[in-house]
């Protein structure tokens, strides 16, 4: 891992650290937070998506996936915005199923990584962390105070887990 | 496409198409389940319901959970086209009922367009709400009608390439 | 290509183009230079930066992917090892910004590749090493580009090798990637390659990371569906287009010997290799990770004389001792002064199609003073030249 990408590395876990932080200090607001940034990150990440593939991605072998990820992502930012009008427990449904999703997803990655003998342990982690983070939104359900705590917990957790990967000393797969 | 290899690279092209179309479906018909589940859980009788006590959830959600199996359903039949797409554009013959399902979803995504965009000009209709449900529906109906178009063009590609 | 074709590949090259033994030496040398001189290595030597070649694993990771980083990482790769085929190819598809990126894909006998042997011609040996690499590697990174773009390197998943058994059939084998350091597996075909990054200027989609080392492999042979090629299928054939590679060196080196007059493309000195072709075919489809030791045999066999293993700190001594005067008069100032030239070739011809993804070029013997301070040594260089001839 290069210096750069070290430090950016640590300075957006630092950074994840104190949003975790700013949610402890406010948890009656917390979860309507994480799902603004949540739907924010999601229409950015789908606009984004959709102008590369309208510029680029269209001429490219298998580019079409790029569109229905653009589309799904930028559809799923819209209806996280229209959820801020809802109640907590649904707004922490939600979130345990983006979470769950999420965390599949990850899990299915390093399953495969381990299949072909590539490393799979961090990826694990981080999908173990993302569903853990999705049962504790079930769980506390009826108890936004109670999510938002937990929620910043496995975040101020995954952030840990970033720092301490951005400070180890890590091969990249690079063909000259 | 006039020659034997532009034929063969247009086959590709369909068959990756026919690929993402229903990958695409699969997924936006499990989207759409997750979605229209959400929406009806957040409805105030449901929610009223959770936040007293699971008993009154029961009895107080028959005709959501009528819903909620039409809806599994929908997502089941969607589910269906889209792996039915996906072996065929690995080369397996698989028939064309799925092909008549997605025709039909065609006409319901054209269906719920229209309305939406009806029930949209009424004033007291959220415009969020609208551009949501209309996004994965224009994307639904796309993705089902590029599987139909990509699947009968990769099949009579292929007859052709063969005879 | 690797070591075993670019060290002593060149040296048997070399030998059968006319060089004597310690003449094929430089030349292999500074072939195989190409791939070690860095800026890691440059800077120990505290020589001019901008003459660095390739960029180590460890200088990609902390590379800026900003333009301005963007456009140093194609300067180096698309000068040195993805010459462009045709700078002013019709794509007839895309934006502008797509068609940038098209015409930097790489191909075997395209005008740049004439520009690059003509202008190593009386530039000594370091220049003939370096020409005949850029040569070679137009034939192993065909169908890449040197610029990290998504939508040029990236390929689809369904690679099939195609495997000759011991009773001559051919055998379709799946090619399986994996992103690890474990290496490649030739026995289950699974090969490393860069991680899927749908990002568009991540290193991890420059030149041929996507693929990993099977352009690199002299016995691969394999189909593929690369990004740009709308769904048509691409036959890589290593082992003729190694041969051909070796053919065409022949002819390059031949012209920079003297030997005759021009070096134009599609030509190829089949006939002086002629008596080695079926000890290189042999070789060649052998399905090992190198073939060094057949290589060495072979030069072996062609001079009688025993090569040394390359060494990249064989002439650093010579350079840090060499008073700065004197310093564009060793072994590694000469490869240094041939270095700029290419780049700044390269850099000038991308530079003049309209193409902005190797950053702004000047041409110095214009006169113009702005630009790289390392570049004005190439000024007195040519000065120097001028005043010799």
């Amino acid at each position: 891992m290069g210096k750069l990408y070290r430090i950016a590395n640590i300075l957006i876990g630092l950074a994840i650290i104190f949003c975790g932080l700013v949610l402890v200090a406010e948890p009656q607001i917390g979860i309507h937070l994480i799902i603004i940034l949540l739907s924010i990150s999601l229409i950015v990440y789908g606009l984004r998506t959709l102008i590369f593939y309208i510029t680029m991605a269209r001429h490219m072998v298998g580019g079409m996936r790029m569109l229905y990820v653009s589309i799904i992502a930028l559809d799923l930012g819209l209806f996280s915005v229209t959820l801020l009008e809802s109640s907590p427990i649904y707004l922490a449904l939600f979130l345990s199923a983006v979470l769950i999703f999420d965390g599949g997803m990850s899990l299915m990655r390093a399953l495969e990584a381990r299949k072909l003998h590539a490393p799979y342990r961090m990826q694990l982690f981080t999908s173990i962390t993302t569903v853990i983070a999705a049962l504790l939104c079930l769980v506390f359900l009826r108890s936004p105070e109670a999510l938002t705590y937990a929620y910043s917990a496995v975040l101020c957790y995954s952030a840990c887990l970033r720092i301490a990967s951005a400070l180890k000393n890590t091969d990249i797969v690079y063909i000259p | 496409m006039d020659t034997y290899e532009d034929q063969k690279a247009l086959l590709r092209r369909h068959r990756d198409t026919l690929y993402i179309a229903g990958t695409g479906t699969m997924i936006l018909g499990l989207w759409s389940m997750a979605e229209g589940g959400l929406n009806m859980l957040a409805t105030s009788s449901l929610q009223e319901g959770m936040s007293t006590g699971w008993e009154q959830v029961i009895s107080s959600t028959q005709s959501i959970v009528a819903m909620l199996v039409f809806m599994i359903l929908l997502m089941l039949i969607q589910v269906y086209v889209g792996v039915c797409a996906r072996r065929e554009s690995r080369g397996e013959e698989r028939g064309s009922f799925y092909l008549v399902l997605a025709g039909i979803f065609v006409v319901l995504d054209v269906l719920f367009i229209g309305v939406e965009v009806f029930l949209a000009t009424q004033s007291e209709y959220s415009v969020d709400e609208t551009i949501v449900h209309l996004t994965i529906s224009i994307l639904s109906a796309f993705s089902d009608l590029q599987l139909i178009v990509s699947c009968l063009r990769a099949r009579r590609l292929s007859a052709a390439l063969e005879g | 290509m690797q070591r075993d074709f670019h060290y002593y590949g060149t040296y048997c090259a070399a030998s059968l183009a006319g060089y004597s033994h310690e003449e094929s030496m430089a030349i292999a040398y500074s072939a195989e230079l190409v791939d070690h001189c860095s800026r890691s290595f440059l800077a120990a030597l505290k020589a001019p930066l901008s003459a660095a070649t390739t960029q180590l694993a460890f200088e990609m990771a902390n590379a800026r992917t900003d333009i301005l980083g963007l456009q140093d990482i194609t300067r180096i790769w698309a000068s040195f090892h993805f010459l462009p085929y045709d700078l002013n190819r019709e794509v007839g598809k895309g934006g502008r910004r797509y068609r940038n990126k098209y015409r930097l894909i790489c191909d075997t006998n395209g005008p740049l590749l004439r520009e690059t042997v003509r202008l190593a011609k009386g530039k000594g040996l370091q220049a003939a090493g370096l020409a005949v690499h850029v040569l070679a590697d137009t034939w192993a990174h065909r169908y890449f580009a040197g610029t990290p773009s998504l939508v040029i390197n990236n390929m689809s998943r369904n690679v099939v090798e195609l495997v000759t058994r011991e009773d001559g059939s051919i055998d379709e084998q799946p090619v399986k990637f994996r992103n690890s350091l474990s290496g490649d597996d030739l026995s289950t075909g699974i090969f490393t390659c860069t991680p899927t990054m749908n990002s568009e200027n991540t290193v991890m989609n420059l030149g041929h990371g996507r693929a990993g080392h099977l352009p690199d492999y002299s016995f691969a042979r394999y189909k593929y569906l690369p990004a740009w090629a709308e769904y048509h299928e691409i036959l890589k054939d290593n082992p003729s287009d190694y041969y051909k590679a070796f053919c065409q060196m022949v002819y390059a080196l031949s012209f920079l010997h003297g030997s005759h007059e021009s070096f134009e493309t599609e030509r190829y000195a089949t006939s002086t290799v002629a008596p080695w072709e079926d000890r290189i075919r042999s070789f060649l489809v052998k399905r090992q990770l190198d073939i060094m030791d057949e290589w060495h045999a072979l030069a072996t066999s062609i001079t009688g004389r025993t090569l040394e293993d390359f060494s990249l700190d064989k002439y650093q001594q010579e350079y840090l001792c060499a008073s700065p005067d004197e310093k564009n008069d060793t072994f590694l100032g000469k490869f240094i002064l041939a270095a700029l030239e290419q780049k700044g070739m390269v850099t000038n011809k991308i530079y003049s199609s309209g193409n902005p993804l190797a950053g702004r070029s000047i041409e110095y013997r214009e006169g113009a003073f702005a630009g790289m301070k390392d570049y004005l040594v190439l000024i007195s260089d040519a000065a120097r030249r001028i005043g010799r001839g």
